[in-house]
């Protein structure tokens, strides 16, 4: 029973953790061995940056290229871009690929060099991570620049009635002169207006982005029928969007979760169960003691 | 006239000698003013093919700088022009143009600065915005529609600019100008509809907001020109040059080679994809042409009314069968160009299954968007008619 408490309570905390937002990967492409590392953006869509080192100095080009991990964009790749070799470093190469949307994606390294041609795929995750706000003097600027384009619009509104319609050489009355006074009150009036749904907007596709930005999932634990373990999601984070869970997990190596069930407190004793489902048959609780 | 003075013999003599004077040429910063935005036009439609088929792009692309170009040649005519004017006691445009914090130049000019700056503004917000919430995959976000209000500015103060000089001229240089009119409020018509190009694809063509968006968006543009211009076939003129614009941008685009450097590629591209065929807009205009050659005397509520119904009736019987034909196999060919895709088009969209996507679940839905339709085209064509006396009225 302690046993059983203390999986649910550390359950209940159970949350996922993504560690480092850059991905390190070695592997051998085809005759080479290669030391990828990939810095996705922290902006989705966004640019990630990869750097690519051979082993070995027989490489004589690597081309780099971004694609779903999964689905119907992952058969179509387009165009590889050629990474850059390093002046410094003739076996270190640079590029950047754009990721357009977020998800599991891969990074397929194809090498040729004097042991023919070689192929790695690097799997990338692909999250928004950040928020940010704009820096001070970035915002002073624009914001005396959006005075700017105010004070101006509002002033040819009232030159426009003012004077526009005027014939050569004469110049305004005291009624025109009224008219346009009006007009330019109206006009401002308008333009804050505007500023003031364009401000609107402009919260809404923060708050739309916010959405996005990865957090950990959370899930909750209970014991059924003495046996039974229930995972559930209790909140779906908003990066998922509306794919079902199983669309937004891959599994690994055949199974969507790990389940690791360890005796406690010697900690001398455990199981590993692969589950395919959120909820799995953990066996006779004594089992584990 | 209400609001000017009876003015002496000399003025008036004066005035006559001004617009003859003015009239012998077309000077070089009304031509850099219609360049800038030929420019923008060009690289804006430039600029959404790149994206539809290469797909990544930096600051410094082709399309990009005759965008910003736009900005630049109406910085430099309009800068030439108010600061001649400001500075040169002696400057011929003097007695023509406004006052504004102490600058003085023609009305137009100051249009244009306007739009210039609104562009370069646009800018390093457009950075910082694709920094914090990513690279933008629409047309419409809060910096675009700076950057649009900008274009749009820069396009409206070439047209004042142009009619400043058209309304105090007679004769050939009259209609020289008022040629130019026309061909501006078509560039400017060209950057409605890519304002609007989201929601007036082929596949939304059978559906009500299809013609809601249409209604919102031209009939009060060509209203106020035709009525500004005072020429025979204004409409007809505008959505003419509007249509040859789209159609080489059709014809051409594809000629360039082009590939796809962002995943994923569901269509395999080879070259540019271009723009849609133009809507037949040309087909309503001369049918509101017609009717205003024959209805001057009306009231402007009566002629907004009656143009309304002629404009959408005109426009469904024109638009919904040959949106069926565009989503037939006849269609598909270099002349129609229903046989290309974005390289991120699913196989299963609509698009690319050559079937319509209705955006009303009911047949009154359809109904009300097609009567809101209706109100909107009547409303915006009384605003461009009033719109169109206004600009009869400039001189400066």
């Amino acid at each position: 029973m302690r046993i059983l408490l203390l999986s649910l309570f550390f359950a209940g905390l159970a949350a996922a953790h993504v560690g480092s937002p850059d991905v390190f990967f070695e592997g051998d492409a085809g005759p080479y061995r290669l030391l990828v590392t990939v810095r996705p953006p922290p902006v989705i869509p966004g640019v990630a940056e990869i750097e690519v080192r051979g082993t070995s100095p027989d490489i004589r080009e690597v081309h780099i290229v971004p694609l779903p991990l999964r689905g119907p964009g992952a058969q179509f790749a387009p165009t590889p871009d050629l990474a850059q070799r390093s002046k410094d470093d003739p076996q270190f190469y640079t590029g950047s690929l754009w990721m357009m949307a977020s998800g599991s994606w891969q990074v397929r390294v194809t090498v040729d060099g004097a042991k023919g041609k070689g192929e790695l795929s690097v799997p990338v995750p692909a999250l928004a991570s950040r928020t940010t706000t704009m820096q001070k003097g970035l915002g002073a600027l624009l914001l005396g620049l959006m005075l700017v384009l105010v004070v101006g619009l509002v002033s040819i509104v009232g030159a426009s009635v003012r004077e526009a319609q005027l014939e050569p050489g004469l110049t305004p009355e005291p009624a025109r002169r009224t008219r346009a006074a009006y007009m330019m009150a109206a006009t401002a009036v308008a333009v804050l207006a505007f500023l003031w749904l364009g401000n609107r907007w402009w919260n809404s596709e923060a708050e739309n982005y916010r959405q996005i930005v990865y957090r950990p999932v959370e899930l909750g634990a209970s014991l059924e029928n003495g046996n039974k373990l229930m995972l559930r999601l209790t909140q779906n984070p908003g990066w998922m969007g509306f794919r079902a869970v199983n669309e937004a997990l891959i599994p690994d190596h055949g199974h969507l979760m790990h389940l690791f069930v360890l005796s406690a407190p010697a900690m001398d004793s455990g199981n590993r169960r692969g589950l395919d489902r959120f909820a799995g048959d953990c066996g006779p609780v004594a089992h584990w003691r | 006239m209400a609001g000017s003075l009876q003015f002496p013999a000399t003025v008036a003599a004066g005035v006559r000698e001004n617009a003859r004077a003015e009239s012998a040429a077309i000077p070089w910063f009304v031509w850099c003013s219609v360049l800038a935005v030929t420019s923008a036009m060009v690289g804006a439609h430039w600029d959404i093919s790149w994206h539809r088929s290469i797909g990544r792009d930096t600051f410094w692309t082709p399309a990009h700088i005759a965008i910003y170009m736009c900005g630049v040649l109406a910085g430099i005519s309009s800068g030439y022009l108010i600061l001649d004017t400001t500075l040169r006691a002696a400057s011929p445009l003097r007695d023509t143009s406004v006052n504004i914090w102490g600058f003085r130049g023609p009305l137009g000019a100051f249009i244009s600065a306007w739009g210039g700056i609104a562009m370069i503004v646009s800018a390093p917000w457009d950075d910082w915005w694709h920094n914090a919430y990513g690279l933008d995959v629409k047309v419409l976000s809060p910096p675009h529609v700076l950057l649009i209000a900008g274009i749009l500015a820069v396009e409206m103060g070439a047209l004042i600019l142009i009619l400043g000089r058209m309304n105090r001229a007679s004769g050939i240089a009259r209609e020289k100008l008022n040629a130019l009119f026309l061909y501006v409020g078509a560039m400017i018509l060209v950057c409605l509809m890519i304002l609007v190009l989201e929601y007036i694809f082929r596949i939304y063509m059978h559906s009500g907001f299809f013609y809601r968006v249409v209604a919102m968006t031209v009939p009060g543009l060509l209203a106020g020109m035709a009525r500004a211009s005072g020429r025979r076939w204004a409409a007809t003129t505008v959505t003419g040059i509007y249509s040859l614009f789209i159609l080489g941008c059709l014809w051409i685009l594809p000629l360039f080679p082009a590939e796809p450097k962002l995943g994923p590629v569901y269509q395999q591209v080879t070259h540019f994809i271009p723009p849609e065929f133009p809507l037949l807009l040309i087909v309503p205009a001369l049918a509101l042409d017609m009717l205003w050659a024959r209805t001057g005397n009306w009231s402007a509520w009566t002629r907004a009314i009656v143009s309304s119904v002629v404009f959408l009736a005109v426009m469904v019987a024109a638009q919904w069968p040959f949106a069926s034909f565009l989503m037939s196999p006849a269609s598909r060919n270099w002349v129609f160009g229903t046989l290309y895709f974005d390289y991120g088009l699913p196989p299963t969209s609509s698009y690319v299954r050559h079937v319509f996507r209705p955006l009303e679940a009911t047949a009154s839905g359809f109904w009300m968007e097609m009567a809101a339709a209706l109100a909107f085209a009547a409303l915006t064509i009384r605003i461009g008619l009033a719109g169109g006396d206004w600009m009869r009225r400039i001189r400066r």
